[in-house]
């Protein structure tokens, strides 16, 4: 054959595996206040398809789902009702200077939102897809029970797992601080503290070879600081949470603005209140541990540039009775959740194969 | 409904469900009046209503017979919303006075489509942790000695 004709076949075959790379088996989905992640592993990639957990009610008129086809404007009609979800649903609220509805709150199904579970249901099976097989395992991040707040999270592991069944999965629910852990702390076998800062709650999980010691919830997170905020000066919610995604910068001590000087007192006041908590919490259990314990940092509410700094300086401030090693940020904040889910469900769809 | 109200910490918005399972466990009795209550922090009750004869406006919720906590998992059901026996749900009686039946309105329509995909990373990044998940499941060899 000739070198040309060897090469041609190269590329030919480079092409086709590119098109035609089957996902491998087991996904993973993150169902958060905020945003819902679900992942799965194609080829070299891992690929996440995200959507704002958030939906906006108007009135339905004629023509405007054509206008929102044209703008691709996901959106749900039930009765007479539209509703736009996603990132569409803030672009419209901060439009009307209205506030976004959530079906979840605080890291679960929101109590006031029951009508929206149908919603959620649509949310999820857009994210995740159809199954790759019947039974397909996909592991969903279920929430530590909160210390500081009376509900549990029966309720809502049940609901996303009969739909996640509905669909085709096997769903396992996963700790959402284990499975921070199992993204990003493999080196150190699966051993260290993980912190979840998500929209509705912060997450902690103290593992020790994977075993969850320490785990629970915080229910004041994202979504408490933006609502203290757009009290504060007066603004409503949405506007708070879009400049905070788009513009905040930790690291800013001089000539701020109203709502960046809130924004830094309030994340000053939630990382005080989640470290006063942990200390609580350690000093219950009295954990004993050979070396300095790994500390990983996750979640969309702590990306914000001159979070970690501010963390780390609030864990020194409250001298915890363990010893803390290294401090850093997830490589991919918004993702660590997500990615720990994913792992668990492609080692638990390798394990399966090898039993048959 | 005093009662109620306190165990619950329900005033007077709360859902109806089926729990199938319970009664396949035989765990209640398929009576005309058993309604299943899921509380707002996720308890699942087994009650009975005021019979039917005497129930005037409002329903009463007379008796909780059982309370299923943490420690019994409920089944897994159906998020969908159904009644056992519909006579005994009346209508308008609940906060806003929405109606909890099997017609609920479900979405007819909706544009989401299969979600499009908005980021990518490197396999490689979740690779170590794979590995040692995977290896840690299998059983080492015994040693000879």
């Amino acid at each position: 054959m000739s070198k040309k004709s060897k090469l041609k076949t190269k590329h030919q075959k480079s092409k086709v595996s590119a098109v035609e790379q089957p996902a491998q088996l087991g996904k993973g989905l993150d169902v958060g206040t905020a945003f819902i992640y679900a992942a799965e592993k194609v080829g070299d990639e891992i690929v996440f398809r995200i959507e704002r957990d958030a939906f906006f009610d108007i009135p339905l008129s004629d023509h405007i789902k054509e206008i929102f086809g044209r703008d691709s404007v996901k959106y749900i009609r039930k009765g007479d009702q539209l509703y736009v979800v996603g990132n569409g649903a803030l672009r419209f609220a901060n439009l009307f200077q209205r506030n976004v509805r959530r079906p979840l709150e605080r890291g679960v199904i929101s109590p006031q939102e029951k009508d929206a579970l149908p919603i959620v249901q649509l949310m999820i099976e857009s994210a995740i897809g159809s199954h790759g097989h019947a039974g397909e395992t996909v592991y969903y991040s279920v929430p530590s029970q909160p210390i500081d707040a009376d509900f549990d999270v029966l309720y809502h592991q049940h609901i996303i797992s009969g739909f996640l069944s509905g669909l085709g999965y096997a769903p396992k629910p996963i700790n959402e601080g284990l499975a921070v852990i199992f993204s990003e702390l493999a080196e150190e076998n699966f051993t260290g503290l993980a912190f979840s800062f998500g929209g509705g709650m912060v997450n902690v999980c103290l593992a020790n070879l994977s075993i969850p010691v320490v785990s629970f919830g915080i229910a004041r997170a994202g979504d408490w600081i933006d609502k203290q905020v757009a009290y504060a000066i007066n603004e409503p919610i949405s506007t708070v949470t879009g400049w905070k995604e788009s513009y905040l910068d930790l690291d800013k001590r001089e000539n701020l603005s109203r709502i960046e000087q809130a924004l830094s007192i309030y994340y000053d006041i939630l990382l005080d209140y989640v470290v006063g908590h942990l200390k609580t919490e350690f000093e219950k259990v009295a954990v004993h541990l050979e070396k300095p314990l790994a500390v990983i940092v996750s979640g969309g509410t702590a990306k914000p540039n001159g979070f970690l700094k501010r963390f780390q300086e609030t864990l020194q401030r409250f001298q915890l009775p363990i010893e803390l090693g290294e401090i850093r940020l997830a490589s991919q904040p918004l993702h660590s959740v997500t990615k720990g889910a994913l792992i668990a469900a492609i080692a638990d769809e390798a394990k399966k194969r090898e039993k048959e | 409904m005093r009662k109620i109200s306190k165990e619950t910490g329900l005033s007077s918005d709360y859902a109806f469900l089926i729990a199938k399972g319970l009664l396949k466990q035989r765990l209640i009795k398929k009576i005309a009046n058993d309604v299943f209550i899921l509380t707002n922090s996720g308890r699942l009750l087994l009650g009975r209503l005021r019979d039917n004869s005497e129930r005037k406006k409002v329903p009463t919720l007379i008796e909780v017979s059982r309370s299923f906590d943490r420690e019994v998992e409920p089944p897994s059901f159906d998020p969908e919303i159904h009644f056992i026996s519909p006579e005994a749900i009346p209508s308008g009686c609940y906060g806003a006075g929405r109606e909890f039946t099997a017609n609920q309105l479900y979405p007819i329509e909706h544009n989401l489509g299969k979600g499009q995909i908005t980021e990518k990373a490197d396999a490689r990044s979740i690779q170590k942790s794979l590995k040692r998940l995977i290896f840690a499941s299998r059983k080492r060899p015994a040693r000879n000695a």
